[in-house]
């Protein structure tokens, strides 16, 4: 009798932990809800930037490095609706992850990208996201509360241009 | 009889660990998933995009093969760090454990303490863990493999070629192959130590 009591009870419990860990790396990366953490990097061009510093449009984050397939492959995708909607009040920010200026600087040359690129060296901002994996794309609105994180790629423009719906102007 | 309930409840579990990474992760994942569909929540639409055609050979049991949970996981040949050249398939019989990482991506080496501990733990009891490296040179996985008591196959994909089939959505990926080679578990993105742990647990249970 107890035992058949036990097992539903342990068997509930594995669920939670694997409904709340099993699911953690789709769900991490500044929480979805909260106020996303601000931080300062310094972009190629040498000049320190802060999140904050972008209050007021949507933001849209993406961690990335030169070395990871997926990162590569939505770069297109991503320069493209940056392109659409920059002057819409929107900006993307890349926070590439522990290489050089002369690595990174060359990526955005090989894939024209104009957006922002900022240098996370020590990896303090992907750890200050829970970045889990690579590429992850964080969605902070104009009053700087994140409101969308997909973990993984490549994100496509349809998918980005639906998940930017009514955020931009 | 406790042996008994213990598979029981291992096979609940792993049926809820697929239910969690199918529902319950489903709608974080779909929101990027138009372009790739090899992974478990877009399984659905995935079987056309990666499937084989299954050889005339196969029994009819024998599902198709691609990625998504379900399939039989593609075969690749690849050399280990000690030079050794192997075939995925050379594991079946084996609960498998299929870590695609790079030194340089800190969520891969954040879980690679606790692959390590999960190989220990069941490495006796018909599981292994198949590490495949991304595109780094067998210097520098060599001694990072050994810095990390990695004692468990190591294979090289200079060319990204098993990354391209395997690695559709992010780094790190970590597939769970059952005994006959088929996907019971895909997880994007770096994995706790208790997560590692429960998800080897219940298959290794489940499939004995």
């Amino acid at each position: 009798m107890r035992q058949r009591l036990r097992s539903p009870v342990i068997v509930l419990a594995l669920a939670l932990v694997l409904l709340a860990e099993g699911c953690a790396p789709s769900s991490v990366g500044g929480q979805k809800g909260s106020v996303a953490p601000d931080f300062s990097l310094s972009g190629l061009d040498g000049a320190a930037v802060n999140l904050s510093d972008y209050r007021g449009r949507t933001v849209v984050l993406n961690f990335f490095a030169t070395w990871c397939g997926p990162c590569r492959a939505e770069m297109p995708d991503l320069q493209a609706v940056y392109g659409e909607l920059h002057d819409h009040g929107m900006v993307l920010v890349a926070v590439n992850q522990g290489e050089t200026r002369e690595q990174v600087s060359s990526f955005a040359r090989e894939f024209g990208l104009t957006f922002p690129i900022l240098l996370d060296q020590d990896e303090a901002t992907a750890r200050l996201y829970g970045v889990r994996a690579f590429p992850t794309t964080v969605i902070i609105d104009g009053r700087g509360v994140v409101r969308d994180v997909v973990v993984g790629g490549p994100l496509t423009r349809t998918a980005l241009r639906r998940m930017l719906e009514g955020m931009v102007k | 009889m406790a042996a008994k309930v213990r598979r029981v409840i291992g096979s609940v579990v792993a049926g809820l660990a697929v239910v969690a990474l199918a529902a319950g992760c489903a709608p974080a994942f779909s929101a990027g998933a138009g372009a790739i569909s090899q992974v478990a929540a877009t399984a659905p639409n995935g079987t056309s995009a990666t499937s084989a055609p299954v050889s005339p050979k196969a029994t009819p049991t024998q599902p198709p093969v691609g990625t998504s949970i379900g399939m039989q996981a593609p075969d690749f040949t690849l050399s280990t760090i000690q030079g050794q050249t192997v075939h995925l398939s050379e594991y079946r019989g084996q609960v498998v454990l299929l870590n695609f990482w790079a030194t340089w991506c800190p969520p891969c080496r954040a879980e690679i303490p606790g692959l390590v501990k999960a190989y220990q733990q069941y490495k006796g009891k018909g599981f292994t863990i198949v590490a495949v490296n991304l595109m780094e040179d067998k210097d520098t996985v060599t001694s990072f493999a050994a810095q990390q008591h990695m004692d468990f196959p190591v294979l090289l994909d200079p060319d990204g070629a098993a990354g391209s089939v395997f690695v559709g959505r992010g780094i790190p990926t970590s597939y769970l192959l059952d005994r006959n080679g088929v996907v019971r578990q895909v997880v994007v993105g770096s994995m706790p130590e208790d997560t590692i742990s429960q998800l080897v647990q219940s298959l290794v249970d489940s499939s004995t």
